[in-house]
This record gives structure tokens, sequence and C-alpha cells, in this order.
């Protein structure tokens, strides 16, 4: 690749630096570079500005800068990103810290006068604030971007919403967001059972996460109301380790358009006696003509929910960790249904006398809190009284959470 | 079925079947302007090379039947619009630099839309989570930044400096 070219196939007389004379990058007009440049991320724009002249002035170009991904967590620079990029052009924002066993739940404040920049984006269509602490005076639902399509507040720590109008933080959600179709509020203590209400008016909401959000399902009413009249183009819920038991399911099963249903119990701290999704509650999905993915694991359901599983046309996978089925029942049906995939860790894993390092401990102690609560307990003595077998359960579930949460995101 | 013929930078003469090259917007553009009816009518192409041009015209013959792409939308950038490269086209494109920006060239020369695109994305997956210097290496850059505009640079950017 040395220069093999000094002169001639140029189609930009203008590039007489450094980038011409050496490699053959520097014989691409402008026009060009820039549509490479716009491939490219914040992180490696930012690698090509301190490449040489030419391409620092290049990177330089506003329409690069449509999306503020991942500033690191200090105030001050998300501030600066912020001052200095979001324009009214922006159309995805995404500020998140990873909440990982590291930073053992850190999260990153964003001052008011931060909150103010970025609610300045009219052509903001995307918004990603996760495992953030936010101001809930400096954050008012009627003040967000009216153009967002998703909005994903996974993990936020919101303060002071209980002053507002009486808690009911998000009621004016359906009002403003009229073009919202992805939502996602996992891990937010914030959202209710009455949140269901604003959420279920949402006119184009097609995703919504509530994995974690253990008051959602608390009240039979919300589930009952919300999901008769609302929840018109619902294709993705996630209830994951809620307290949505065997009656809130049968409600949530009416929604018409629903194709991807997460219902699991990862969390075993959550588990109730009474309130169980049962065979019963499962019928109410028979022959389904709209579903395509389930996940029901952690839950007690038995081999007949398998046969009912199988009446389901379109169902593509079944995530079914730490459920019951026989092996016998299995066979059946993937007899019947090849193409249909049940994924399954057998319940319950056995673990014998494994040493427990005081790091494991805390980290699996953490995966249990990763949703609201504040800070994980710093002594990791909470989780040894749970048995060895729920311990590994838990963390490999946790793993599975991971990675759908990755999938969600992108 | 008509057929033009295109002459490289250097001086090879290649005849194309206008099916095949109908990609590209300029060819098109000189067929319908100057109404290259005759079958001896050359266009000469003075900023691509044979080899490239051989390159090029592999690429429009296993392409020919491609719906057209749909026109680039202000409202929807290429960022969001990326779609995967096909196994063809990856092999197609594995070859050297140097071959690769003049493809590039040759394909914004001659304004082909879906070929420029391919060269763009795989110049792109060469520069992500590269460093500045593993960046100037590949491409043969000199850095020519003074300390201080380095500086500024830096300070400007603070924010998206890996932690």
């Amino acid at each position: 690749m040395e220069g093999k070219r000094t002169t001639g196939g140029a189609a930009d007389p203008t590039f007489t630096n450094s980038l011409s004379a050496g490699g053959d990058f520097g014989h691409l007009s402008d026009e060009v570079i820039l549509m490479i440049l716009n491939l490219l991320s914040p992180k490696d724009l930012y690698n090509l500005m301190k490449t040489c002249v030419r391409l620092n002035n290049l990177c330089q170009e506003p329409k690069l800068w449509t999306s503020i991904e991942d500033p690191p967590d200090k105030r001050e620079s998300i501030h600066f990103a912020l001052n200095h990029l979001m324009t009214s052009k922006t159309k995805k924002v995404k500020l998140s810290v990873g909440c990982s066993p590291i930073n053992r739940g850190y999260r990153t404040s964003l001052s008011p006068s931060s909150l103010k920049l970025l609610l300045q984006g009219d052509h903001l269509s995307e918004l990603h604030l996760v495992n953030q602490r936010l101001d809930a005076d400096h954050f008012r639902m009627h003040d967000l971007p009216p153009n967002l399509r998703v909005l994903n507040m996974s993990g936020c720590v919101l303060s002071n919403y209980e002053t507002q109008d009486h808690g009911l933080y998000l009621k004016d959600l359906s009002l403003r967001l009229k073009e919202l179709e992805d939502l996602n509020l996992s891990y937010c203590s914030f959202a209710m059972a009455h949140s269901l209400m604003p959420i279920s008016k949402l006119p184009k909401l097609k995703k919504l996460y509530l994995r974690g959000c253990r008051d959602v399902g608390e009240c039979l009413a919300y589930v009952a109301l919300s999901t008769r009249y609302g929840f018109t183009q619902l294709k993705v819920l996630d209830v994951t380790d809620t307290r949505v038991g065997s009656i809130e399911f049968s409600s949530f099963a009416i929604i018409k358009t629903l194709e991807e249903f997460y219902f699991g119990q990862y969390d075993q701290f959550l588990d109730h006696p009474i309130n169980h999704i049962t065979d019963l509650c499962i019928t109410r999905i028979r022959n389904s003509p709209t579903i395509r993915i389930l996940d029901a694991s952690g839950s007690r359901l038995t081999d007949r929910s398998l046969e009912i599983f199988e009446s389901i046309p379109n169902l593509e996978r079944v995530e079914a960790h730490f459920t019951s089925f026989s092996k016998n029942a299995l066979e059946t049906f993937h007899r019947n249904r090849p193409k249909c995939r049940i994924h399954m860790v057998e319940n319950p894993v056995q673990v014998s006398h494994v040493l427990i390092r005081p790091q494991q401990l805390n980290t699996t102690c953490f995966n249990r809190h990763h949703g609201p609560s504040e800070s994980p307990s710093p002594s990791g003595s909470v989780i040894t009284i749970d048995t060895r077998a729920n311990l590994n359960a838990s963390s490999s579930g946790n793993n599975y959470n991971n990675t759908d949460n990755n999938n969600h995101n992108v | 079925m008509p057929f033009v013929n295109l002459e490289s930078s250097d001086g090879d003469l290649v005849k194309v079947d206008v099916d095949v090259i109908k990609c590209s917007v300029t060819i098109n553009a000189l067929i319908e302007h100057l109404g290259l009816e005759d079958d001896n009518e050359v266009v000469p192409l003075q900023n691509v090379g044979t080899e490239t041009l051989h390159k090029v015209l592999a690429w429009a013959k296993h392409h020919k039947d491609d719906l057209p792409s749909v026109d680039d939308d202000e409202d929807d950038p290429p960022r969001e619009r990326r779609t995967d490269i096909t196994t063809w086209d990856a092999n197609f494109i594995k070859m050297e630099q140097i071959q690769l920006f003049d493809l590039i060239l040759a394909a914004n020369y001659l304004d082909i839309s879906g070929l420029l695109d391919l060269g763009c994305k795989i110049v792109a997956d060469m520069i992500k989570g590269k460093t500045a210097d593993e960046i100037r290496t590949m491409f043969n850059i000199v850095n020519d930044l003074t300390p201080q505009e380095q500086e500024q640079i830096r300070k400007e950017n603070e924010w998206c400096e890996e932690k």
C-alpha cells in the first residue's frame, strides 16, 4: 500500500496535504469520505479526527453527529456533549451506564441543565437513558420531544416523582407521545400498576418492556381495563419478573396483536405461592394466530401447557428454563412442531459444595437487585440464605436476561 | 442486444452489454444524450483503469437483475438503512487496499450507487474500533496536526474518550 501514485486519478483537486501524498485513502473525494464517515460512530469519528487535518475538518460536518451515544459517566462531559452536539437535527441520544457488578449499581446523575438541553431536540426520535438518575421535576412527560419513537428509561431512578400529580408521573405520556412505538421501563420503580392506563393509550405502541417492575400487575382492575380498551397495536410485551400472575396473564392474553410475550420468573424472591401462571390460564392463548415467542421460564407449567403451545400455529420459540416439562412431552412436541425451538435449562441445577468466594456472592447479590434498588447491599450474607440451586439458577437466568436485553436495545 | 465500447484510461477497449452497465448513471446519461446507437461508438473513461473496469463490470453483471435502489431520503440516513453484505459481495470485495480505493473512485465517477455503498461499508468496517495511530498506519496518513490542534480536539471530545 505504499503510495504508488502521487498524482492523477484524483477527482478532487483540493487535497494538497499529507493525505494525498501518502495513502490511497486521500484520493477519495470529500463527498465519498463523508459517505464513509456517515457509517461510523462518534467514537470512531473522534479517532479519525486525531489522524490529520483533512479528516479532522471533514469530521466537523454537523450532519455526521446526529446521534450522541454513551459519553462516559462524567457530569461535565455529558453536559459538554449535549451542549455542543444537541441540535434541532439530532435524532438519537443514548446515555447508558452499564449496571455491571463492577460499578455496583452506580448511576450517573443528569443535571437539570443537561436535561433541559436534551428536551430541546425537536427531531429527537430515539432517547435512551439507561441506568440514569433523574429529577422528575426537570424531566416531565409533557416536556418530552413529541416525535419520540423510542423511549428507553430502563433502570432509571427518579427522584421527586411522588410529588407530581399525586404520583401519577406517567399521566401525560399518551397525550404527549403520540408517535411512541417502543417503551422500555424495565426496573423503573415509578412504573406502577396504574401506569398501565396511560401506557395502554399510546396509539402506536408496539413494544413494551416492564421487566422487573414488581408493582405492575399488582392491581387486576388496571390490567383488565388497559388490555380491554387499550394496547391496540402491541406486539411485544415483557412482564418478566413482575407480579403478573394467572389472572393478570389471562387479561394480557386478550391483546389480539401480541406476537412476543415474556412472562418468566427468574427472580426467585418474587415467587408468589398463590398466584402462579398455570396451565389453566395458558389455555387463553390456545390457537392464537399471532404469537411467535413465549417466555415461560420459572413458571409452574406442566406438560399440558406444551399441548396448548402445539396449537399455536406460528409459534417459533419458547423459553422454558427452570420448568418441569418431561422428556416425553418435549419429544412429542418436537415431533409435532419440528420448527419450533424450546430453550430449557433443567430445574433445579444442583451445585454441590462449591466454594463461593465473596466476589461471586456480590455478583449474584447484585444481579438479584439489578433493578430499582439503589445500591446492592454490600454484604454478601443475604444471598447465602437462599439455596445453592436457586443461586445457580438465578445467575444463569440473568445471563439470559442480559442477552435478551441486548436484543431489545438493538 | 445493444452494446457499448468503453475505453479505459490505459487505452484498452471493452465491449459491454448496455443492459449490464445500466447501473451506471453516468454511462446511461451519455448513451441517452449522445444517442450512442452505433455499436462502434467509444466512450472514453479517463478515470478508470482496465483492471478496475473489469472489476466494475463483474459486479454490474452479477447485480444486473437487482431492483433499482430507492432514492436517498433526507430523513433516513444510511446509518440506519445499513443492510448486510451478501456473501457474493463479500468475496468480490476481497482485494488489495489500492484496488479497493480505485474501485470506489470508479464507482463514484460512474455513479453506481450500489457499488459505492459496498465500498464505503468495507472502508468504514476497516476503520471501526481502530485507534488514530492504527488508522494512520493502515491508510498511510501523515499526521499534520499541530500539538495545539491535537490538544484542542482532545479537549472538545473528552466525552468520546474511552475511560
